[in-house]
Order: structure tokens, then sequence, then C-alpha cells
């Protein structure tokens, strides 16, 4: 009999584990968003070392603070928030405009999109997905990856964002037509 | 409702928007559009990374040091802020000014004066370094004199009386022996 995996243990037991100090257990949760945190900090921060440095950052303060996530909540979210917040913090402690709103014209756009099918897949559609996002005010851009990526509630993207729900549902709002209107625009210019 | 406002509901998800999507081509294609947007969202970016454990672990134990090191840096700096003050506070403590027994001189009319106005081109006085043996002679007095007045203690204060009148105040004083001014 193989032992089990990852993906077969429940992640609240492996989180029960990785708080009684099983380390085998923390490495297995990791492993279970390492790539989702790294998507949602590279999106945030529109390139790789910065996300790289950002998820980095998250997975020390999971290790310093495993202890005190709530098992009910489960470890996304809390992984989510640390994530934005590291992101944040990247960006000012670098003192760059990566995480302000940045003209899409200085992001390289791919120019042609053969079919409809390979918008939605490989390394073009993700750059102009990030030269979309980086459009955004950092505010709704935030909001927009937690509830879309995470898959937070609009009530968990307002306790991570410390704002009101009504707000945050109106950033997404926003984020959603305003990414629509960059996607559609590129669209047209290319038809 | 205009589609403008149709637009941000579509957005917003609203489930009230569903009647309209069925009338409106173009809030439909936004509709469809959005929901690509979101799949494209929820898909991983094809960049990946090699976590390295060890680092990170290696990090966590380093900033897990200094963080238990906080609160002892802490409560060494708490600790010796209060032994400054324990030894600090008596120094500049002055012991109760002893009651100056003053005879009341009758009240003189004060003619008002202009007060001349003070150039500002003067200096600011500084505060004059105090001499520390003076300081210990000083406290010494002070020590002197309170243990003197323990030992004699002032008479009773005069005590007022009001009357009817308000300009007329009964003040019962104690006797003296010596001058009138004591």
């Amino acid at each position: 009999m193989h032992p089990p995996t990852a993906h077969e243990i429940p992640e609240t037991d492996l989180l029960r584990r990785a708080q009684s100090g099983n380390r085998e257990a923390l490495e297995q949760l990791i492993m279970l968003h390492q790539h989702r945190i790294f998507a949602l900090a590279l999106r945030m921060t529109g390139n790789v070392a910065d996300a790289q440095d950002a998820v980095q950052e998250t997975l020390i303060r999971l290790h310093l603070s495993i202890r005190k996530i709530d098992a009910m909540r489960g470890v996304g979210p809390w992984l989510g928030a640390v994530a934005v917040n590291a992101c944040h913090d990247i960006g000012r402690r670098r003192q760059r405009s990566r995480l302000i709103p940045i003209s899409a014209t200085a992001v390289e756009i791919p120019d042609s999109m053969p079919d409809p099918e390979r918008r939605l897949s490989g390394r073009e559609s993700e750059e102009c997905l990030r030269a979309g996002l980086s459009t955004l005010p950092e505010k709704e851009r935030t909001a927009l990856l937690l509830r879309e990526m995470q898959g937070f509630t609009t009530a968990e993207v307002a306790r991570a964002l410390g704002s009101s729900e009504v707000t945050v549902r109106s950033q997404i709002s926003s984020a959603r037509l305003k990414l629509r209107r960059f996607f559609q625009q590129r669209e047209e210019v290319i038809s | 409702m205009n589609c403008r406002e149709w637009e941000e509901r579509v957005a917003g998800g609203d489930p009230e928007a569903a009647e309209h999507l069925r009338d409106c081509p173009s809030c439909a294609a936004l509709a469809v559009g959005l929901a690509r947007d979101a799949r494209l969202l929820q898909t991983l970016p094809p960049e990946t990374f090699a976590i390295d454990y060890a680092a990170i672990r290696t990090a966590a134990r380093r900033g897990a040091v200094q963080r238990s090191r906080r609160p002892k840096v802490l409560a060494v700096l708490a600790v010796a802020a209060a032994v400054l003050l324990t030894v600090k506070l008596p120094l500049h403590r002055q012991p109760p000014a002893p009651v100056a027994k003053v005879s009341v001189p009758p009240p003189a009319v004060q003619v008002a004066r202009a007060v001349p106005a003070v150039s500002s081109s003067i200096p600011k006085v500084q505060p004059r370094r105090r001499d520390p043996r003076a300081d210990l002679d000083r406290r010494f007095a002070d020590f002197l004199r309170t243990q003197y007045e323990l030992q004699h203690p002032a008479p009773p204060r005069a005590r007022e009386i009001a009357t009817g009148n308000p300009n007329v105040t009964i003040l019962l004083l104690p006797e003296s022996k010596g001058d009138a001014n004591e």
C-alpha cells in the first residue's frame, strides 16, 4: 500500500498535523497552494521576480504563524490575504510603480491571437491578461484577483482588504467591466 | 433602465439581470465575455517556480528568533526605564513648600500701566545648568526644614466667615506670641 499523497489527505488534517509540528504535512500544504499563490502574486506584481519574493515571504509567514490559522476557515483564504500583503510590502519596499496603474502600452502585449481557443491558454494570453490587470486601480485589481483566483467570498475579500462588502462588490464589478473593455479594445485592434 | 446600468448589474452577478440578457444581445455578449475573462483569471499562468524549502525554513527560524528576542528586549528596556524612574524621581521631588506667614496689607489701588513692548531681538534665556553640589545642599536644607516643621507644627490658618454683606468678611486669627508680622 502506498502512503497517501497530499491530495488524498483532507486539508484540515494536513493543517492539524502541520500545527502540531509535522514538517511533511506543512510541505504538503504548501504544495497544495503554491501555484495558486504564485499566480496571484504574479498577477498582483506583474513580474516573476517580485512574485517569487512575495511567495517566499508568504511561506515564511506561514511557517511562523501556522498555529494561528483557523482550521475551519482553511489555509487558502489565510494564504491569499498574506500574499496580497506581501505583494504590497514588496511594492512599497522597492518603491517601484508595479502595483499602481501603469500604461498598458508599457506592457508587452502579443500582436497576434490566431484563434479564439488560443486566447484562453498559453503565455500570450497570460501576458495580455497581466497587461489588462495592470490598467486597473490597485484596490480593484486586488479585489478581483482574490475573488476570481482565490475563490474568496465578498465578505472574505472585504475582511482581507479591511473594506466594506458594498465597496468590494462595487470594486469587483468595476474591475470586471474595465478588464472586459480592455479585451474588447484589443480584439477590435486585432480584427 | 438602460444598457449602461444593466452592464454594472451583469458584472456584479445580479440574478435579476438574467431576464434582460435574454432580450438584449449586447448585454448577452458582455456576459459571455465576462465569463470568459473569469475563466482566464482562474487559469494558472504557465510560469512555474521551484520552492526552496530549506531556505524558507532557515528564514522562518531566523524570523522566529528575532520575534522571540523582541519581547526580551522590550522587557529589558521596560526594567531599565523603571529603574531610571525610581532613581531619578526623588531627585526632582521637592518637599512641600513652607507656608509663608505674611500679614496682608490693605488693598492698594493699582494703576494699570502699559507694558513696554519687548523687542523680539532679545535672545531667549537659556536655562542655567544646575550645580549638583548646590542641589545636594538645597535638598539637605529642605530636609532640615521639613524635620523642623514636623516637630514644630505651624499654627492653624485663619478662618474666614462670610457675612450677609459681600464686602465684609470676618477673619478669625489665632493668637500670636511673637512679632505681629510673624
